[in-house]
């Protein structure tokens, strides 16, 4: 056998893997799940791709922040671009983003909760997964977690973080080969299509009932909070101040148990705020309002342990009106 | 470094692209160069101390050939390894110290390949010792002996007269050998892929739920010979098929163990490579030691009783010693000990059995009793201590099945809910029987899969080969765990 032979014959044997590899790369609607589409919805309309036009007001933050924040009870201006498992990450792109594309806004919604200040939680599972963020912006926090001596934390089991990257940005069939198998014998492409259409309706608001029966609060023993996490958080406030953006840094409420839960990092945690606000006074920095403590709602106003229901949406996105935009004459 | 990563294909495809490209004379540079950075990835901080350990052996044998005190300076040489191995491997385990569990030394705790490396070097020390090969003149060259990447993972165990000249020879590019060695490599990481990950994420599912209905316990510690199996083999067939790619022999390591119709042949089908280790550099210094020679001739009692009861002790001190080098708890010695209880045994009723095969031939050669056979062998040498953690956890599995054994759970949808949907138990079922079946077909050709595959028309030869591609496609949706010897 010749080499060129055998380069032919090994093709010929790999030809699945090619057929594969072009279906993940190229049809992604096809085979990921619902939440895909949220994501990329979001994505759409902060690079300016989306068919809506700019808003006066974001919501950023984790799924709490998506659960809790009606945009169309706050303003027709106003959108949440909050997702499930984003920290002070995939918030600050975000925004970055939006500012480049869309110009900036006149006010940002910002909530993330304390468990998305000690783990960068959706990272790798769904900011580089469903390709959220690009090269460059996932690199780059790379970089930084490895900066702050971070990369454990970052890191992907069993694999350099730069190097996990690569792969998720090939697609390669390593990492997307279980969604591939989960779709058999569900359309997912009506899936998608429909979760896009629902997040377009709402504006990007979504109720959650988690299938875990307990918050993250629960099981965090201290608050341990991640530096690269503190640096995009105080990020996005800059970013703020140099656009003129109003910034609203929001905790949203917990239920009961998880308050209580809560209370074993409630110190630290709002130690953490207090020292925040301390390097932002309002004297100084009067567009930035930063919340401090833990608070807790009736649990008739929520579904599982951390996502408030539309009723105490409706409540708590009332209560954010009356006391800063309401107050404050801007609405 | 996974065999299954990325990472690793890159440094597979650019070890093989210099090492053909550039001079030949150059060959086992490259190979050096590409262990260098293997053995780097998967520990930078242990690396240092593997190269003093193996620069340490080089002068000490180099002296050792010259001297004419040599079994001083082999004892040392072998003290030397040993001591290496314990510190890295078992005074961590077994002294619990904040000390290493921080740092730099947490780092250097049972560093890839330690055992195996270990092991290699012991017998490379003694055969030159007993002058049946010459001392390596070349430190490099004893080094890439050492870290040689496709089998330092877990295997198979290299002698260095068998793989020294092999580095030196100069290699041409044969692309029948390297078609083989790729398809032998993707066979490698099919077992893993397909059944080996598999049957990992079901343990593991069921190890963690302390609810789980006795039933899959005992399903749990059944397939944890499945995947010991494959896992191992299969790591061991990709070692075997990118040394093959690279023109060069690797011992094969298994023959098809479970198989086997009894113990003995059983050890002489698994792990071959260790088997063969402990038979040369333990049984047999034992069991002709002077002391023992001494004993059989001191004419107390019967010769051949004697020449038994001097074999037993040479095989119990074998298999405990072959338990405690994998790995450092109770279990391992609990292992050491089933397998010598059994394996001496086995070996006293030897005379009984073969009587009993003479007197029955027609049983002997009928397929139920050889299946039996197959059977009770591998149900002896059941490998349930390595699947287990503790004693105690050992006595709760037990207590499970037999107080909540609930088999009616295995078609309720029970099983589904251990990490494995229906889908996923389909595959593992058509990987497994994809080995049984390769298996037979090579045990009664003698020879392996791929070369009877090559003689087969094109189109079948391609569908066999997109089989076991589409099949490892499909189960990269299961988690690649390490391989299990890879911790040894």
């Amino acid at each position: 056998m010749k080499a060129g032979k055998v380069l032919l014959k090994t093709l010929l044997v790999f030809i699945p893997v090619i057929l594969v590899w072009i279906f993940i790369a190229a049809f992604p609607v096809y085979y990921m799940d619902g939440e895909y589409s949220y994501f990329t919805q979001v994505k759409e309309y902060r690079l300016g791709q989306s068919k809506l036009s700019p808003c006066d007001i974001l919501i950023l933050g984790d799924s709490r922040a998506k659960s809790a924040l009606i945009p169309d009870e706050i303003s027709d201006s106003c959108i949440s671009l909050a997702e499930g498992g984003s920290t002070s990450v995939e918030a600050y792109f975000t925004l970055k983003d939006y500012i480049e594309h869309m110009g900036a806004p006149e006010k940002v919604l910002l909530s993330v909760s304390s468990y998305h200040f000690t783990s960068f939680d959706g990272f790798w599972t769904r900011s580089v997964y469903f390709d959220f963020l690009s090269s460059k912006q996932a690199a780059e926090v790379i970089n930084t977690a490895k900066g702050f001596g971070e990369q454990a934390a970052l890191k992907e089991a069993g694999g350099d973080s730069l190097l996990t990257l690569f792969e998720y940005k090939i697609k390669s069939p390593t990492k997307y080969m279980s969604p591939v198998i989960n779709s058999f014998g569900e359309n997912r492409k009506e899936i998608n299509e429909e979760a896009y259409q629902e997040m377009l309706d709402s504006k990007g608001f979504k109720s959650f009932v988690s299938w875990w029966p307990t918050s993250a609060e629960h099981d965090m023993e201290s608050f341990e909070m991640l530096k690269t996490l503190d640096y995009y958080y105080r990020k996005i406030i800059d970013l703020c101040v140099e656009n003129g953006i109003e910034l609203y840094s929001l905790n949203t409420p917990l239920i009961s148990t998880t308050f209580e839960d809560a209370k074993k990092i409630s110190d630290p945690f709002s130690k953490y705020f207090k020292e925040l606000k301390a390097d932002y006074p309002e004297s100084e920095y009067p567009d930035v309002h930063i919340d401090t403590e833990f608070f807790s709602y009736d649990e008739q106003y929520f579904d599982d342990a951390d996502h408030l229901n539309p009723k105490g949406a409706k409540k708590y996105t009332a209560w954010f009106c009356d006391t800063y935009l309401n107050k404050g004459g801007a609405s | 470094m996974n065999y299954i990563s990325l990472l690793f294909f890159v440094l597979l495809a650019l070890v093989v692209l210099f090492y053909y490209v550039l001079p030949k004379k150059a060959q086992w540079i490259v190979l050096l160069a590409g262990s260098l950075i293997f053995y780097a990835y998967a520990s930078y901080i242990a690396l240092p101390v593997l190269i003093l350990e193996t620069l340490a052996i080089f002068f000490l044998v180099k002296k050792m050939e010259k001297s004419s005190r040599k079994k001083g300076f082999a004892f040392a040489a072998i003290a030397l390894l040993v001591l290496v191995l314990i510190l890295l491997m078992y005074v961590p385990a077994l002294w619990k110290s904040s000390f290493f569990t921080g740092g730099i030394v947490s780092k250097l705790i049972a560093p890839l390949g330690i055992s195996y490396c270990t092991l290699m070097m012991i017998s490379y020390v003694v055969d030159t010792y007993r002058e049946t090969i010459p001392a390596e003149r070349n430190f490099a060259k004893l080094l890439l002996f050492a870290l040689y990447f496709p089998s330092i993972t877990q295997g198979p165990m290299n002698r260095y007269g068998d793989l020294a000249p092999q580095f030196i020879k100069e290699h041409s590019f044969d692309s029948k050998r390297a078609f083989l060695g790729l398809m032998r490599f993707a066979y490698g990481a099919f077992k893993k892929l397909v059944v080996a990950n598999r049957v990992a994420a079901f343990i593991s599912a069921v190890n963690s739920n302390q609810k789980a209905a006795g039933v899959f316990i005992l399903m749990d510690l059944i397939l944890f010979m499945l995947q010991l199996y494959s896992d191992f083999s299969g790591c061991a067939d990709m070692a075997i098929g990118m040394s093959q790619i690279l023109g060069i022999d690797l011992p094969e390591n298994f023959h098809h163990p479970y198989l086997s119709r009894s113990i003995s042949e059983y050890w002489r089908r698994w792990h071959l490579t260790l088997g063969s280790w402990l038979k040369d550099y333990i049984y047999y210094p034992l069991s002709m030691s002077p002391l023992a020679k001494k004993y059989i001739k001191s004419g107390k009692g019967s010769k051949k009783m004697r020449i038994k009861l001097v074999s037993s002790i040479a095989f119990f001190i074998l298999w405990m010693v072959m338990g405690i080098w994998h790995g450092t708890g109770i279990m391992f010695v609990f292992m050491g000990l089933q397998y010598a209880i059994v394996f001496i045994a086995t070996y006293l009723l030897e005379p009984v059995s073969k009587k009993f095969a003479k007197n029955h031939p027609k049983l002997e050669a009928n397929r139920l009793w050889k299946f039996w056979q197959q059977l009770r062998t591998i149900f002896l040498l059941w490998p349930i201590f390595l699947n287990v953690s503790s004693p105690k956890a050992l006595g709760n599995f037990v207590t499970r099945i037999f107080t909540s054994f609930h088999a009616e759970k295995l078609f309720d949808g029970g099983l589904l809910k251990f990490d494995l949907s229906a889908l996923q138990w389909i595959l593992l079922l058509i990987g497994f029987l994809t080995i049984l079946i390769v298996s037979n077909i090579e045990e009664r050709k003698g020879e392996h899969i791929f070369e009877i595959v090559l003689r087969q028309k094109l189109w079948i030869r391609i569908l066999i080969y997109w089989f076991v591609v589409i099949m490892i496609l499909l189960s990269l949706s299961v988690q690649n765990t390490e391989f299990i010897y890879a911790q040894y």
